[in-house]
């Protein structure tokens, strides 16, 4: 088999080369070679070419998306490197393929095969060959006769290498990101400053007229921050903190004004009943009032936010904070909780049933006025009894655990509901008319204001005989005077 | 010296057409199987026929040595039959008193061994022996064949009590083997009309005399064996033995199951030299893939022995050398 590395001699035309003992391989085998190596060439390189494109670009997009760095990406554009190499390595378009595709071409029935790889030393029969295929040749035209064919894995290459790229722009593309306010308000903190004036202008706003409850919310905090900021003897560093805090705040999910108002028109029942609740409860009955639009309650909550400079408070363990009492601080209580789901659950499970509960028992025609009711704990007031989350499994509220409250519903109500799922408290009703009523249990109503231990049972009575009690076993007759002299003389039995 | 190999080719092309035209005119039909004789004539090889009884097995060598001017003798093979009434033996002269060797029958260009599984091992041996090394021992006499020397054997596929089949070395030396089929409707019609009528067809001789047709034959037996074969078709013919052998990591599934020996390398030969008389038939001075796929089934067919597991599912051979032809590659 001939070398294809070894250059053919150029063949010089048709004429008769009997006496020359040496096999001339047609030109057109040359050229056809070639066009044949180049076709290849341009195959790979259209193969290639997109994926190592593709991979640069979208290692790029990936790694400064992720941080990383870029050097990362040494070693995949090394693999493609290493495989496109070796693919151009291994490209020879010998004369044996250039021949093959002759007599295929020609229809010379692999002439041009046997005249390039002869291995025998030439004779007379390799002479008429190659006259032969001279003769065959001589109207073959390599440029019209070999188009050029795109290979199959072109179009694959840059499918994969397309959707690398869009995957990769899709994914790590820099999006403008919301603008958080600490952004803005970092480089002027200085409350004369014109972006506070424009924020707090936009903050009113927004509290006025949102579209959402949530947005006149954020609306409200948004005023109550900048009138924080505005506060003298503010160091830097506090304003920043003060921002974080109302960044957190304004991002929750909040689903205040759904609870507010039914919370806010309990509690001044409550106090209204109770008669000594105090200022903070007539003004937080006065406020629960007008909660029926979300603008009030934002309100409200601007005015449980005004003194949060004054650091935390006693009974707050959880950074929240300092809160002054009213609806103010019930609705910041309700925020927190929601702050931290799993733990509200959990303390939800040992409280019990919550205020909410209230209106559901009234509509079933209940009365309010309850001696239980009186002493309540007051969640508005300051202390380490009034404050919610320090109410333990065995505090005053009565929960015995989360499967006694979950067990004290009301018919047609499913437990961990909408009403029973934020319980704090447990309402205890004692049923008195029921027992006043009863013949075999003579009680009178509780007037007392201390809260029955166990406020409620469910327990069927014992049947229990109330008449005197029986001589169950007969005393012989001839023991009787005797005993009788016993309890005579014996000075206890009198 | 360019013009005188074409002259050369063109003697070979007109000298075979010439032939199969004068053996076409006593048999009808089965050009193929006169194209395939004729071919493994000039290319040095002997040809195992297969045929029913009645097909012309006999008029065909009859005709190809009436044709060609060669001396063609027959023999019937019988179980009774000694290998010294095939290679001849040593008689004593009554003249001089000395023992003289008679040529056997198989002493002549061509021989027709009708029906050659009919005769026991050691017969049939004896003339395998001459197809092979083109010569006999007799006695420690060593007696050459005349060249050209052709064997045609037939063997009846129908009958086989009391038969004994060739063993498969003994196939080996058979270039081809060529199965000759009914004659349909209009071939029968033909051989009624040639053989029932008063004139018989009979093949002309084209030479002159046998030693005239000897050195021709011979002559343009060394123009088959100049033809070239390129380096690829080379290896495309090894792999297709290779393919072809079972235990062989390039064989192919069915071979492996089906086959229980594989051709040797007897096969490659008859490939190749097949192929060139064909590429010469075409005035070509090269082999092609056609040419290698025209006789790769009378070359390799009785060369594949079948397994237990081929023969009762009623695989035959020609099913798996088109098997092999369609999955090896050519490149």
């Amino acid at each position: 088999m001939q070398d294809p590395s070894r250059p053919p001699p150029a063949y010089t035309g048709n004429r008769d080369n009997s006496d020359r003992k040496e096999v001339m391989i047609p030109g057109v085998i040359n050229r056809t070679a070639q066009r044949l190596r180049r076709h290849r060439y341009l195959n790979i390189l259209s193969f290639f070419l997109p994926l190592g494109l593709a991979l640069g670009l979208g290692g790029s997009l990936t790694l400064v998306s992720l941080s990383w760095p870029l050097t990362l990406l040494l070693g995949p554009l090394g693999g493609w490197a290493f495989f496109f190499w070796k693919t151009l390595r291994h490209v020879h378009m010998s004369h044996e393929t250039a021949a093959a595709l002759l007599d295929e071409k020609t229809l010379s029935k692999e002439r041009f095969l046997t005249l390039v790889t002869l291995a025998q030393p030439p004779d007379h029969m390799a002479l008429l060959l190659q006259r032969d295929t001279a003769r065959r040749a001589a109207f073959f035209v390599p440029e019209r006769e070999v188009p050029f064919q795109l290979d199959r894995r072109v179009p694959i290459g840059l499918l994969v290498s397309g959707l690398c790229v869009a995957v990769a722009l899709g994914l790590f593309w820099p999006r403008p990101q919301p603008q958080p306010i600490s952004a803005r308000l970092s480089p002027s903190l200085d409350p004369s400053s014109e972006s506070l004036a424009e924020l707090e202008k936009k903050a009113r706003e927004l509290a006025a007229q949102g579209n959402t409850p949530q947005e006149q919310a954020a609306g409200t905090e948004l005023v109550a921050l900048v009138e924080q900021l505005r506060m003298p003897g503010l160091s830097r560093r506090q304003k920043e903190r003060l921002i974080e805090e109302a960044e957190q705040r304004i991002t929750l999910d909040i689903r205040l004004p759904q609870l507010l108002p039914i919370d806010l028109k309990l509690f001044a029942a409550e106090g209204r009943n109770d008669g000594a609740g105090g200022n903070q409860k007539q003004d937080l009955a006065k406020q629960s009032e007008g909660l029926n639009t979300p603008s009030s309650a934002a309100e409200g909550t601007q005015a449980g936010q005004q003194p949060r400079d004054a650091g935390p408070s006693e009974g707050d363990q959880n950074h929240k904070p300092p809160q002054q009492g009213g609806g103010i601080q019930f609705e910041q209580t309700e925020r927190h909780g929601q702050q931290q789901p799993p733990a509200e659950q959990q303390a939800d499970g040992a409280r019990g049933v919550s205020p909410r509960h209230a209106p559901t028992q009234r509509a079933q025609g209940d009365d309010p006025n309850i001696p239980g009711e009186r002493h309540r704990p007051d969640r508005n007031t300051p202390g380490p009894q009034s404050d919610p989350n320090r109410a333990g499994p065995k505090g005053r509220g009565g929960g015995k655990g989360p499967s006694q409250g979950k067990a004290r519903v009301q018919a047609g109500e499913k437990p961990g509901g909408f009403l029973t799922r934020d319980a704090r408290f447990v309402k205890v009703r004692v049923p008195v008319g029921e027992v006043a009523q009863s013949d075999t249990w003579q009680r009178t109503a509780n007037t007392s204001p201390a809260r029955p231990r166990t406020p409620y049972s469910n327990a069927p009575l014992t049947d229990r005989q109330r008449g005197p009690a029986r001589v169950r076993q007969p005393i012989p007759l001839e023991y009787r005077p005797l005993l009788n002299a016993v309890d005579d003389a014996d000075p206890r039995t009198e | 010296m360019i013009q005188a190999d074409e002259d050369r080719i063109g003697r070979f092309c007109q000298f075979f057409s010439a032939l199969e035209e004068e053996v076409g005119r006593v048999i009808v039909g089965n050009r193929e199987i006169v194209s395939k004789v004729l071919t493994a004539f000039f290319a040095g090889g002997h040809v195992l026929l297969e045929s029913a009884p009645g097909l012309g097995k006999t008029l065909l060598m009859k005709s190809l040595s009436q044709a060609v001017t060669l001396g063609a003798k027959r023999i019937q093979f019988t179980p009774d039959l000694m290998p010294s009434d095939i290679v001849g033996t040593e008689i004593l002269s009554g003249s001089r008193g000395e023992l003289v060797f008679k040529p056997g029958p198989v002493f002549t260009h061509i021989v027709l061994a009708d029906e050659v599984n009919r005769a026991t091992p050691k017969t049939q041996s004896a003339i395998l022996e001459a197809m092979e090394e083109h010569q006999v021992s007799v006695f420690g006499q060593t007696h050459r064949l005349p060249p050209p020397f052709f064997v045609m054997a037939t063997q009846n596929p129908i009958e086989i009590e009391g038969t004994y089949p060739l063993p498969e070395a003994q196939l080996d030396r058979f270039l081809f083997k060529l199965i000759i089929h009914p004659p349909s409707t209009e071939e029968l019609t033909e051989i009624l009309n040639r053989t029932t009528a008063d004139e018989r067809a009979e093949a002309h001789a084209l030479l002159n005399s046998e030693e005239q047709a000897a050195a021709k034959v011979e002559e343009l037996k060394r123009l088959v064996r100049e033809v070239l074969l390129a380096p690829p078709l080379n290896r495309y013919i090894a792999r297709l033995i290779a393919s072809a052998t079972p235990g062989n990591p390039e064989a192919l599934p069915e071979i492996n199951q089906y086959l229980r020996f594989g051709p040797s390398p007897r096969g490659a030969q008859a490939m190749t030299l097949g192929a060139k008389v064909n590429a010469l038939l075409d005035r070509r001075v090269n082999v092609s893939y056609e040419d290698i796929a025209d006789v790769a089934l009378p070359a390799l067919r009785h060369r594949c022995l079948l397994n237990f597991q081929a023969e009762a599912e009623g695989i035959q051979p020609d099913a798996l050398v088109e098997a092999l032809l369609q999955k090896v590659g050519r490149t």
